[in-house]
């Protein structure tokens, strides 16, 4: 856990916001050359911090821990990619949602698969990374094939490269970037098993949850999200575009 | 027994410890070798036990050369008992354990035969309450005794003792030593390496000398210890007049 | 002359250290300010459950492989043949100086793929057995080297044979000198087989973090996994010192 600590012009007295993320997910969340946090997530935090007058540090913190880390009061946002999902909201409260993606698959270059339910066979097995939407639609589901658990992206997507997993169900941000990264071996089934939001994490009853939403309203309105798609993700949204699946912000 | 030492010579690396060791006896029963510490006694008592291979020159038991190859000296240490000063046992065996091992995985006996065999032994040296504990709760003289009991188990034809009383204080010596007077009595053969220059005189037929890797003087102990002959012996029965 | 406290003293001393330990859990837990939602975890006891089974018999199988596995890297690096040696010393020190975690994802996803080991089980076992095994061959050979030299003489000039040295005087002492260092790298073993939840092995330590995935209840979902590995390894030392005070004695 590292924390860089982003003091605007009004800090004063105001306390710091923290904002938890993974920053092993790019675009959305990740680090620069300098070792620094970057990415969409990163810059939505800063701009949320300006529209409070508070300074923004942000918390490197892995995936599965962030519910705990924000209910322990380690942090007081999150905003890693997170998906609003019914089981989440009893732990946690969220705003609303800010993106529309979905879960896909990434396969191996020689798989026939264009479903997930072709690959709920017995005998298949299907990656997820642990504590996300994949692992619980994957543990709620696909009731035939094997799910394994890793609780690392890197992990699992070498699990499919090297023949040890017949998918990998993952959010298709990711799945387009790795497939991006590793044509030869890799392919990519972009349309969405299951579409999500995603949204921002807070605590139950927290009184800031107003003012996110509100926030959040006014970016979308100013262009801010488009903004952002057009800096970090304009390769994304040109090759949706291709496949005619939506995108999107 | 009849023993005879052609031109042994001995070296550890660089070290020659032991060299033109020569010796006859046709027929003696006990023979002592004595010397000051670092002379190469002990050496040659494991040259003659078998423990170590002789670099130049022969030993002949009984008419018997022995061969230095590892077999041949496996099979000659199997009829010898050798008793040394200190460490003898296992400690993680209780003393008639010590006594049956070797009966029963060197000699193949029988168990039964083997126990029964041991309990005399140890019967023998007055150890019979002691046969069911570890050497960790007997005294050095009865450890030392078990250790003698274990070397006679199988009915050796010779015995070796290299410094046997060495770490013992006088008493449980004295024990030691009687056993070996006992033996001696018996009709035993042995060699024994000692620093005990009065029981040396007592115990054994021939003398060994061994002073600087050699064999300085050697004879009938009678005559060694009356008329030592070299000015080494002569200087060295001086210094030990005391024992 | 002082006198040795008697049970009743060191029954009241126990329970007393005890209960202050679960005085200072209590009161760092309660300064968390958070709810217990122990009924989350309910409807996962089975996970729970098989997670602890696959655990044990994990631990089990490689408690049994590595200790084949140490005792001959020990012998290896005794013998006078070079290589044998070498490569026994090789092995003991690369897999002594490397990461548990780097070493599993090596052996499983370089290694384990040139030889088409699929099975996760066979090698999870196969790579945690590896890996105690040098540690193993060291506590071994530590063991034999604390058999003097001297022992050895005698045990030459009663006539046994090597073969016989080995087995009626240097093992059993050996073995014996070894027991505690043993316990602990077994026990080491039992806790270290969590990390091979990182190559998707189904057992306690993931399905615990998959419960709390599910369920959000980080401490409610950890609290019997500390458990569970304790009703693994308390057994483990605790027999470890039944047989060393049975097999005390001088040496």
């Amino acid at each position: 856990m590292f924390c860089l600590l982003l003091p605007l012009s009004l800090s004063g007295q105001t306390p710091v916001l923290k904002v938890g993320m993974e920053l092993s997910y790019p675009p959305f969340e990740m680090t620069n050359e300098r070792g620094e946090p970057a990415g969409v997530s990163v810059e939505l935090a800063q701009a949320l911090g300006r529209h409070l007058h508070r300074a923004v540090e942000i918390q490197n913190i892995a995936f599965d821990g962030l519910i705990p880390a924000l209910q322990t009061r380690k942090i007081d946002l999150i905003i890693s990619s997170m998906t609003a999902t019914p089981e989440r909201s009893v732990a946690i409260d969220f705003s609303e949602p800010y993106l529309k993606t979905g879960l896909c698959l990434l396969l191996p270059h020689e798989s026939t698969a264009q479903s997930v339910a072709e690959l709920d066979r017995a005998g298949k097995r299907i990656a997820v990374k642990k504590g996300t939407t994949g692992h619980l639609f994957a543990v709620k589901h696909l009731t035939h094939a094997q799910v394994l658990v890793l609780d690392r992206e890197s992990a699992a997507v070498l699990e499919v490269t090297e023949g040890k997993a017949d998918a990998f169900l993952y959010d298709q941000m990711s799945v387009f970037q790795h497939w991006q990264k590793d044509r030869a071996r890799l392919k990519a089934v972009l349309t969405p098993v299951q579409t999500e939001s995603w949204a921002i994490g807070l605590r139950r009853q927290d009184p800031l949850k107003g003012a996110v939403n509100e926030f959040l309203a006014g970016f979308r309105r100013e262009g801010g999200f488009e903004a952002l798609g057009e800096k970090y993700l304009k390769t994304q949204k040109d090759a949706f575009k291709e496949q005619g699946i939506p995108f999107l912000f | 027994m009849k023993l005879e030492l052609r031109n042994l010579h001995k070296s550890f690396g660089a070290q020659r410890v032991l060299s033109q060791v020569n010796f006859q006896c046709d027929s003696c029963q006990a023979l002592a070798l004595i010397g000051p510490s670092g002379a190469g006694k002990s050496t040659l008592l494991r040259l003659l036990a078998g423990l170590l291979p002789v670099d130049e020159g022969a030993i002949v038991l009984n008419d018997k050369a022995l061969a230095q190859d590892e077999s041949s000296l496996h099979r000659h240490r199997k009829n010898l008992g050798i008793v040394f000063q200190a460490y003898n046992l296992f400690p993680h065996l209780t003393a008639l354990e010590n006594i049956l091992l070797p009966l029963v995985r060197v000699h193949g006996w029988k168990p039964e035969r083997a126990r029964r065999h041991a309990l005399s032994l140890l019967e023998k040296f007055r150890l019979t309450d002691h046969a069911e504990k570890k050497p960790a709760a007997l005294s050095g003289g009865q450890r030392q005794r078990v250790a003698i009991a274990r070397a006679l188990g199988p009915g050796p034809g010779l015995l070796l003792f290299d410094e046997p009383t060495s770490a013992l204080d006088p008493e449980m010596a004295a024990e030691v030593l009687s056993v070996i007077e006992t033996l001696k009595n018996e009709g035993t053969d042995f060699i024994l390496v000692t620093h005990h220059m009065a029981f040396a005189q007592r115990v054994s037929d021939q003398t060994l000398f061994v002073a600087e890797g050699t064999v300085a003087e050697s004879g009938a102990t009678a005559d060694l210890f009356a008329r030592p002959a070299s000015p080494v012996l002569q200087a060295f029965l001086q210094t030990h007049r005391l024992y | 002359m002082k006198k040795t406290p008697g049970t009743s003293v060191h029954l009241a001393s126990f329970f007393s250290a005890l209960a202050a330990v679960g005085l200072f859990l209590f009161w760092t837990f309660h300064r968390l300010h958070q709810p217990w939602n122990w009924a989350a975890l309910f409807p996962y006891w089975p996970k729970f459950v098989q997670g602890w089974l696959l655990t044990l018999v994990i631990s089990s199988a490689s408690l049994l492989l590595s200790f084949v596995m140490g005792l001959m890297a020990a012998l290896a690096r005794r013998q006078s043949f070079l290589p044998l040696r070498y490569l026994s010393m090789i092995y003991i020190e690369v897999v002594r100086g490397t990461p548990l975690l780097v070493l599993i994802l090596i052996l499983f996803y370089v290694v384990g793929n040139a030889f088409g080991l699929e099975n996760r089980l066979v090698a999870g076992v196969l790579i945690l057995s590896f890996f105690s095994g040098a540690y193993l061959a060291e506590i071994f050979r530590a063991g034999i080297e604390g058999v003097g030299e001297s022992q050895i003489e005698s045990a030459r000039a009663i006539g046994l044979s090597p073969l016989q040295i080995y087995q009626h005087v240097i093992f059993p002492q050996a073995l014996r000198q070894s027991l505690p260092p043993l316990a602990g790298q077994w026990v080491s073993l039992i806790k270290d087989s969590s990390l091979l939840s990182i190559i998707s092995i189904s057992e306690f330590t993931l399905n615990a973090q998959e419960v709390n995935s599910f369920t959000y209840s980080t401490l409610e979902s950890y609290l019997p996994l500390a458990a569970g590995y304790l009703l693994l390894t308390l057994p483990v030392t605790w027999w470890s010192r039944v047989l060393e005070k049975k097999f005390r004695y001088e040496t």
